[in-house]
């Protein structure tokens, strides 16, 4: 028992990070934000997991959608090699 | 009335001066049905990311319009139509800032 309580303090803490598109000074999420938009997507072009980047759900949401509509644009590519 | 944010995204193998009367063209067709631009940006001849109809660079133009719906629409299915047009982008937003969008501010550095 005493074994298993230490495993689950390790885990917690490792983990709790916060939201780096949340809070006053976060960027704007936006199609026209380009720069931004690069640095959540990989080289390949894919969106990059909100597990990886610690961003909160409602702004991976945003993430998401801006990625794909700059997709659209062909501002972004949907797959680079 | 509800506001717009469009993006247009004409061929590459225009001039500027043609791609320039393209958008006139269209935003005379919301200006005739009592809509008008609240603001107007050219980002230059981009490269696009991918080939679009054999292309490879585009005009990018970004317009705010405050119109109806059916205006918005009209242009659509015009744009639509138009071979020289690779994208368009339509959506309605809540309100306009008077700020250069990034891209734009970015163009204008490069510059």
């Amino acid at each position: 028992m005493a074994i298993k309580n230490k495993l689950f303090d390790n885990n917690r803490s490792v983990t709790s990070k916060k939201c780096p598109l949340s809070g006053k000074y976060a960027p704007i999420i936006d199609y026209k934000n380009i720069d931004l938009l690069k640095r959540y997507t990989t080289e390949k072009g894919k969106i990059l997991p909100s597990r990886v980047t610690q961003v909160c759900t409602k702004k991976q949401r945003h993430l998401a959608l801006a990625v794909k509509r700059a997709r659209f644009l062909a501002l972004l590519p949907y797959v680079s090699n | 009335m509800n506001l717009y944010e469009s993006v247009f995204v004409f061929s590459g193998s225009l001039t500027e001066k043609l791609a320039e009367e393209k958008i006139n063209h269209y935003e005379e067709i919301i200006k005739k049905s009592g809509g008008k631009t609240l603001k107007k940006e050219y980002w230059g001849l981009r490269s696009l990311a991918y080939k679009i109809k054999k292309d490879l660079k585009g005009h990018y133009f970004l317009l705010n319009f405050e119109t109806k719906y059916d205006a918005i629409k009209d242009v659509e299915s015009k744009l639509k139509i138009d071979e020289e047009s690779l994208r368009f982008l339509n959506l309605s937003i809540n309100d306009v800032t008077k700020e250069p969008s990034l891209i734009l501010k970015k163009y204008n550095e490069d510059k």
